[in-house]
């Protein structure tokens, strides 16, 4: 496990270090740091993959395509593009989705948490911890763990393809619900699997407990959704520590974009010109009660307390979060009827609706607009990695100037590093990564 | 939930994009009447998902990979390799950060023993890649000819 303490040579010099791909992240992007006299003097997280301009290819489209148009956004997180765009469609239209329906599309939720987080997890995140450029070092010395993690995420893939179709880019979802509802029997071919993925992710959790973290904590502003009745992921309130209560139609009082020069993805901050942090560590810190008694328990046993704000840490959550996730999904097929009917009807009528749910990054915003006849006058689509860019210049920021001794080197792979504890997705914000370190 | 290859049966994965030109030669190569009329050979077509390549061949015996590489040789150029003998050379796949790719998941199948017995990699440089449903004519001259060495290799195994 690596040392991180800041070394005190070369704090005299200035100079430019710079990455120019980021590895194992989702997307393309960079990073410069400029350094002078052992003082950063600015951290540009630079995207460069180019804008995909899909609020404005959705323009004039009915809006019943919404759906699958927007979930191409992302293909780790498409449900997250597909209920945003749904839930804002029906409010339009004077729909709500509840029952069964409203509980499948938990269930395809769970599918899509399991697979991103154990893909991030695993695949992306903990070979950082054995100084492993790969899983693939790591499945070296750790080959049953790596083999669970591919089956906990084919467990979570399997939930998508049954309900979704496919595990990207579903095609099974529809406005109102789905095109076809699985019977009882079909979901219930998944129970085996999730039952051995859940204990599979609680012996994983405790695996990755043992590991060395980086001592970090920053005093965050969390923003997550927060429901009265469950761990939120389909809707809720926007809530954070820091005094923010909206409901989801009033995002825009709350966070804004803008262009940068250095990004062709909008930077998005809190109107105070303040940051805040989606993801993992926002929903475990404001919804913490509402877990299961098993992924407190065993969050506790890995040494987290009911608040973190060490972003190393993520990677404990975000495997609290897949427990979770198994559990919900279990008790789901468990007390699963099939509905009447698949779907709701949903017909147009002008207006304004809004949209946000739990994606495994965070908060995905989407608000449309449509005409009496289902035409799409107007879209805004915010991404969670949107709002986490700003958060996580200023933490490198912080980061690299406790340790602005380290070498390029050290200092680069030290960076990436903590980049990945977010998470990033630069597909879903343009949308990731090089580094460039200028010191003078 | 997903079909299995038994490993007396040959399975073919096809990779590629129908709508980006020549990156979709390994789909047409998989749908060919000559590979689908092949006794024991299941055709599995695939977006570039490694993970979802790990899974489908654990079990199986012999498995082709057809896709289309970018190596800065001509166009048409086919490349052939064995992958259980010998690492795939990485630097013939496009850079991608967010998909664990066909060298890696080869490299981690290796790691975790689920590699098949024998693993072909048939590679096919690509000249175009932009928007258009078309294979350009040189990488389509050299799909067909590897149509056939595909035909030719697996009447040899049988």
């Amino acid at each position: 496990m690596r040392s991180l303490s800041a070394k005190k040579a070369n704090t005299m010099k200035s100079k430019t270090l710079k990455i120019d791909i980021l590895a194992r992240v989702e997307g393309e992007g960079g990073l410069r740091l400029k350094i002078s006299n052992g003082i950063v003097k600015d951290v540009q997280l630079k995207i460069y993959e180019p804008p995909r301009f899909f609020e404005a290819l959705l323009r004039g489209r009915d809006f019943r395509e919404a759906p699958d148009i927007t979930s191409r956004i992302c293909g780790i997180c498409p449900i997250a593009y597909q209920l945003g765009a749904s839930h804002a469609m029906e409010e339009i239209c004077g729909v709500k989705v509840e029952g069964q329906l409203r509980t499948l599309r938990r269930l395809i939720y769970t599918g899509e948490w399991i697979e991103s987080h154990v893909l991030h997890a695993f695949m992306l995140n903990a070979p950082d911890f054995f100084e492993a450029g790969s899983v693939i070092h790591l499945a070296q010395v750790y080959p049953d763990v790596v083999k669970n993690a591919l089956r906990m995420k084919k467990a979570g893939n399997d939930i998508m393809i049954l309900l979704g179709g496919r595990e990207i880019h579903p095609v099974n979802l529809r406005l109102g619900g789905f095109y076809k509802v699985p019977k009882k029997r079909e979901l219930r071919t998944l129970l085996d699997e999730i039952r051995w993925s859940k204990q599979a992710a609680v012996d994983s959790l405790k695996f990755i407990s043992k590991f060395d973290f980086p001592d970090f904590t920053q005093d965050y502003e969390f923003l997550a959704l927060s429901h009265p009745d469950e761990y939120a992921i389909l809707g809720g309130r926007l809530v954070s520590n820091k005094g923010i209560n909206l409901a989801i139609n009033q995002y825009d009082q709350c966070l804004t974009e803008e262009h940068i020069p250095h990004s062709t993805a909008l930077h998005s901050h809190l109107k105070n010109g303040g940051t805040c942090l989606l993801g993992p560590l926002a929903r475990y810190n404001i919804n913490f009660d509402q877990l299961t008694p098993l992924a407190k328990e065993t969050a506790f046993e890995a040494g987290l307390g009911r608040y973190c704000n060490n972003p190393f840490k993520s990677i404990l959550v975000r495997m609290v979060e897949v427990i979770y996730a198994f559990e919900e999904a279990e008790r789901i097929i468990e007390n699963y009827e099939e509905p009447d009917s698949p779907a709701i009807e949903v017909k147009p009528r002008a207006g304004t609706g809004y949209g946000a749910t739990e994606a495994p990054r965070g908060i995905c915003y989407h608000r449309y607009t449509i005409d009496d006849n289902g035409i799409i006058l107007d879209s805004k689509i915010v991404a969670p990695t949107s709002v986490n860019q700003s958060r996580i210049e200023k933490d490198l920021w912080d980061l690299v100037q406790a340790n602005v001794g380290l070498t390029d080197d050290k200092l680069k792979f030290f960076c990436e590093r903590a980049i990945r504890n977010y998470d990033p997705c630069i597909s879903c914000s343009t949308h990731f990564l090089k580094l460039d370190i200028e010191r003078d | 939930m997903n079909q299995r290859t038994s490993p007396a049966e040959t399975l073919l994965i096809c990779i590629g994009n129908d709508y980006r030109e020549d990156d979709g030669l390994g789909l047409y190569i998989g749908r060919q009447p000559k590979i689908k009329a092949l006794a024991g050979i299941r055709i599995l077509e695939n977006s570039g998902d490694g993970m979802a390549m790990m899974d489908a061949w654990k079990d199986a015996g012999t498995v082709i990979i057809v896709d289309a590489v970018h190596s800065g040789r001509p166009a048409g150029t086919i490349f052939r390799f064995d992958a259980i003998n010998n690492p795939l050379p990485a630097n013939i796949f496009a850079v991608s950060t967010h998909h664990v790719g066909i060298p890696e998941c080869i490299a981690l199948s290796r790691s975790l023993g689920l590699l098949p017995e024998k693993l072909i990699f048939y590679g096919i440089e690509g000249e175009n890649f932009g928007q258009s449903t078309e294979l350009s004519p040189i990488v389509k001259e050299a799909a067909n000819a590897v149509v056939n060495s595909i035909a030719e290799e697996l009447s040899g195994c049988n």
